[in-house]
């Protein structure tokens, strides 16, 4: 479904991201993991077109999408949930998910607002609440809500487990596979956390200094013991 | 004695509710969207001429007298589409200190169209007979200071629903706080952006219809608001609609007992009073909600 033909991005004159590849099949569940600094980021933000300038193609369903922006790629089916969860905080919770719903401008076969509450409970009580008065947790798991809602083919989930206690950790794996098995979402997953991106996909995509270092499954990965060392270890 | 002050309040309610008028396109381009629109007083002025030119020196009837208003606003509407699509957009991702002298070139360009248009010299406009003319109730109040008014209120409430209670308010909220994020949701923001601006130069243009009366029309007619109006706007917490009206009558209000009190240092009094308000509540009346 989508596919990076060794793409280069640059923040102005910093070429940050090196010939990188990527293919992901409709369904399918990739991690991509790498240090700090190491472009995890700016490759998610690479596919939806949404600050760094990309070089070489990205193509969703073998078609090149060229300088496409990123509100036209959601309306395809690509949805990115943010580092900074960037919520919106003027409008309320429930607001915030109808908010992402009205940009994909589908009329038809979103989730309900019942689905999405039934799926994150946590949103349950607060779906009065304005954007602004979330905690950072209930940020994230709107954030990640957010985009659910918006029905998406490919959800790009950056971090989403920085700042999250360790049994919501636990609890939000199982929420982010059952959800993409229901929806049939492909996901691009950027973590730092090795467990929580084993749990939740099957292939992994080691990044360092932005260039790929490995790229395989998660057994293979394994095998290699010395790539935590060199790539991951502080 | 009292009478005296009674109709300075009435003339500063009249005033302030004039001011709110200018202010309230400004509130939208200026206070939410950040665009320095220091043009804004020239969009007034065109629309003022834009209604005399429709309705004549004294528009034979009250509905004439609204249509030229209308007529104004999609006019001076339309420049705003323009604007936006030829300058602002362009300007979009650099700093604003570059809007700010664009707005100040536009504001230069506009007076000098006005003047090839519409000539050097200075009109006289009356109000519609309709409203035209007073009530004695202890004070004369005149009808054309009530319509002023209702006009001033009439907006305010529009402006208040439309960007504080419906749909198309949160999505220009979300566009203005965080662009980046409204492109990644899917809003389509360029156009969020081109109906602001178009609604602001809009509400320019009828604010020029509407006070076009009992002025002397020329080229000068915006700088005598436009300073005020950006004192409200930024008084009343940027972006605040409520606020800037607030802000908006208290400056009206100022103005004219000022102008009774003290009569030999005119204007003095809302100076004093923006630094006053701005030292003691540098947020505003009604700050935005904290990012
Ligand atoms: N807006 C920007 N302008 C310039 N350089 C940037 C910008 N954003 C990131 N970079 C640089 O690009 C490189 C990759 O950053 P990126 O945010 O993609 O890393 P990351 O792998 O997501 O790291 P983290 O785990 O800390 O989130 C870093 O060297 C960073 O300094
Ligand atoms: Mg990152």
């Amino acid at each position: 479904m989508l596919e990076l033909h060794r793409i280069d991005a640059f923040y102005g004159q910093a070429h940050i991201l090196h010939d990188i590849p990527l293919k992901v099949a409709a369904g399918e569940r990739i991690a991509v993991v790498g240090r700090n600094g190491a472009g995890k980021s700016t490759l998610l933000k690479s596919i939806v077109n949404a600050g760094p300038i990309v070089r070489g193609a990205v193509s969703l369903d073998g078609r090149p999408l060229g300088n496409m922006s990123a509100s036209d790629r959601v309306r395809l089916g690509v949805s990115l949930v943010p580092e900074d969860r960037r919520i919106f905080t003027h409008i309320t919770v429930a607001e915030n998910i109808l908010l992402a719903q009205y940009g994909t401008e589908r009329k038809h076969g979103l989730p309900t607002m019942e689905e999405v509450v039934e799926r994150f409970p946590m949103l349950k009580d607060l779906l009065g609440r304005l954007g602004g008065q979330l905690s950072g947790g209930q940020q994230q798991v709107l954030a990640i809500a957010r985009s659910i809602a918006a029905g998406p083919r490919l959800m790009l989930l950056d971090e989403p487990t920085e700042g999250l206690a360790p049994v919501i950790v636990e609890d939000l794996a199982e929420k982010i596979i059952e959800a993409c098995d229901t929806y049939g979402i492909a996901l691009v997953l950027a973590e730092q956390n090795l467990r929580f991106a084993r749990r939740c996909t099957s292939r992994m995509l080691l990044l360092d200094s932005g260039t790929t270092v490995f790229s395989g499954d998660w057994t293979e990965f394994g095998k290699s013991t010395d790539l935590v060392d060199r790539y991951l270890a502080v | 004695m009292t009478t005296l002050y009674l109709y300075a309040i009435f003339n500063g309610l009249v005033l302030g509710a004039a001011i709110f008028l200018v202010a309230a396109g400004l509130t939208l381009a200026f206070g939410i969207m950040k665009i320095f629109n220091f043009a804004h007083g020239a969009f007034f002025m065109i629309g003022a001429y834009v209604a005399y030119a429709v309705a004549g020196q004294e528009a034979s009837s009250l509905p004439l007298f609204l249509a030229a208003a209308f007529i104004a606003a999609l006019v001076v509407g339309a420049i705003g589409v323009v604007t936006d699509l030829a300058i602002f957009r362009r300007l979009g991702n650099v700093p604003h200190e570059y809007t700010l002298m664009a707005a100040f070139g536009i504001m230069l360009f506009c007076t000098g169209a006005a003047r090839i248009a519409f000539g050097q010299s200075v009109h006289a406009i009356y109000p519609p007979q309709a409203i035209g003319g007073f009530s004695e109730i202890g004070l004369p109040v005149s009808h054309y200071g009530l319509f002023i008014i209702a006009a001033g209120i009439v907006t305010f409430l529009a402006l208040e629903i439309g960007l504080n209670r419906i749909w198309f308010g949160k999505l220009i909220f979300a566009v203005a706080r965080d662009p980046w994020m409204a492109d990644v949701v899917g809003l389509r923001v360029q156009r969020l952006k081109l109906a602001s601006v178009a609604i602001s130069f809009a509400l320019a243009g009828l604010a020029g219809g509407i006070l076009v009366a009992n002025q002397s029309l020329s080229l000068d007619l915006g700088h005598s608001y436009l300073l005020l109006a950006f004192c409200a706007v930024i008084v009343g917490g940027l972006g605040s609609i409520r606020g800037a009206f607030i802000a908006s009558v208290i400056f009206g209000l100022a103005e004219s007992l000022n102008s009774v009190m003290l009569p030999t240092m005119p204007g003095i009094g809302s100076y004093a009073l923006l630094i006053i308000l701005v030292l003691i509540r540098p947020q505003g009346i009604y700050p935005e909600l904290s990012q």
